[in-house]
């Protein structure tokens, strides 16, 4: 039951280090090709 | 003189008006334009162009494709072709089971439970089968959600609930593929040396395993069919991870072709993945009497290591291990 217990935790665990990843290395994609300046 | 001249011209003239007006009259009528004769229709467009696109101004230059249609052969693999081959491949798996459950019933203990346990699995390889178990079994069910979740599941709960439920059940799909690949690889560390396929599975197999027939041939700390699931985990698992990491980081070196048939990939390897493992679901739970304790608590009965798992527990009993006859794992 522990090892179970444990393997849940982990899981969540590293599922939300690779929330922490995602979010660094992803953006969406209205930030990710907006530019800064207007174009007239 | 003069009066003559002035009739000759005035007959010359004449002729001439006339000649215009039949001219004019008898002169070939232009055809009928049929607009559409030289126009390119939409199937020859579609069949010559890899892509349709035009110029554009904004820095996506991915925007300026109007029209890619490889996307209608992948939008009827997606809505039709992967709806019948995993709708096929799970309920089959599915019906084949009940039927055999209900044939054969599950695989009894001949000898009878001893009493005396044996160490079979070690706290951490029970913490990775199931960090890996679990995270499939949510991953399965999200996963399916893409595929089955709207012409099943939206009738059912409506589009609010069905939206809630689709974005939850996407997050969720990305975040826990990462433990999910963790445990694959983890698994495939773990129990190499003990998978390996020899002539012990085939004499294993020829005898039925077991499971087809009363006979318990020999077998090593896995059988032939515990290591085609460990393949089936490792390189299924792979190949769906592989493929699920593509399209999560969309034109990282890929282009829309690649990432098309990456999800076709996905789908199927993850169809027949999921069929696979409801055999193993089936085997390790009411298949066979005290499997799952294996995974459970780590430990089984000795009786049971010898009809199952004689080769291992000869083994086990030579070297001497501590834990054999011993209390739990935990």
């Amino acid at each position: 039951m522990r090892a179970f217990l444990a393997a849940c935790f982990a899981a969540i665990a590293l599922a939300a280090i690779w929330v922490a990843f995602l979010n660094n290395v992803q953006e969406p994609a209205e930030r990710a090709f907006a530019t800064p300046y207007a174009r007239v | 003189m003069s009066r003559l001249f002035a009739r000759i011209c005035m007959i010359a003239a004449a002729l001439g008006v006339l000649l215009l007006v039949f001219g004019s009259a008898t002169a070939p009528v232009s055809a009928q334009v049929d607009p559409n004769a030289s126009a390119v229709q939409e199937r020859q467009l579609l069949d010559q162009l890899k892509t349709i696109q035009g110029l554009g101004t904004i820095p996506d230059t991915k925007s300026y494709v109007l029209e890619h249609p490889a996307g209608r052969y992948w939008e009827h693999f997606h809505n039709v072709t992967l709806r019948w081959i995993a709708g096929i491949a799970i309920l089959g798996f599915l019906a084949v089971i009940v039927v055999f459950y209900l044939v054969r019933g599950s695989v009894k203990l001949q000898s009878g439970f001893s009493g005396r346990k044996i160490v079979r699995f070690n706290w951490f390889e029970r913490f990775v089968h199931w960090m890996t178990a679990v995270c499939f079994v949510i991953l399965a069910i999200s996963g399916l959600n893409i595929t089955f979740g709207r012409p099943l599941l939206l009738p059912l709960v409506g589009a609010e609930r069905f939206t809630t439920w689709s974005e939850a059940a996407k997050y969720a799909h990305n975040y826990l593929s990462f433990p999910f690949t963790i445990g694959v690889v983890l698994i495939f560390l773990m129990w190499l040396a003990g998978n390996i396929p020899n002539r012990t599975d085939i004499e294993w197999l020829k005898e039925g395993g077991g499971i087809v027939g009363d006979k318990h041939p020999p077998a090593d700390r896995f059988n032939a069919g515990q290591k085609l699931v460990y393949w089936v985990v490792v390189l299924g698992g792979g190949i769906i991870a592989v493929t699920g990491y593509v399209l999560m980081f969309p034109f990282y070196g890929t282009t829309i072709d690649n990432m098309q048939t990456a999800a076709m990939v996905h789908g199927v390897a993850a169809a027949c993945f999921i069929a696979f493992m409801l055999g193993h679901i089936y085997i390790g739970t009411i298949g066979m009497e005290g499997a799952f304790e294996s995974m459970g608590e780590g430990t089984v009965d000795v009786n049971w290591a010898k009809e199952h798992h004689s080769l291992w527990l000869a083994r086990e009993m030579e070297r001497g291990s501590k834990s054999a006859g011993a209390v739990a794992a935990e």
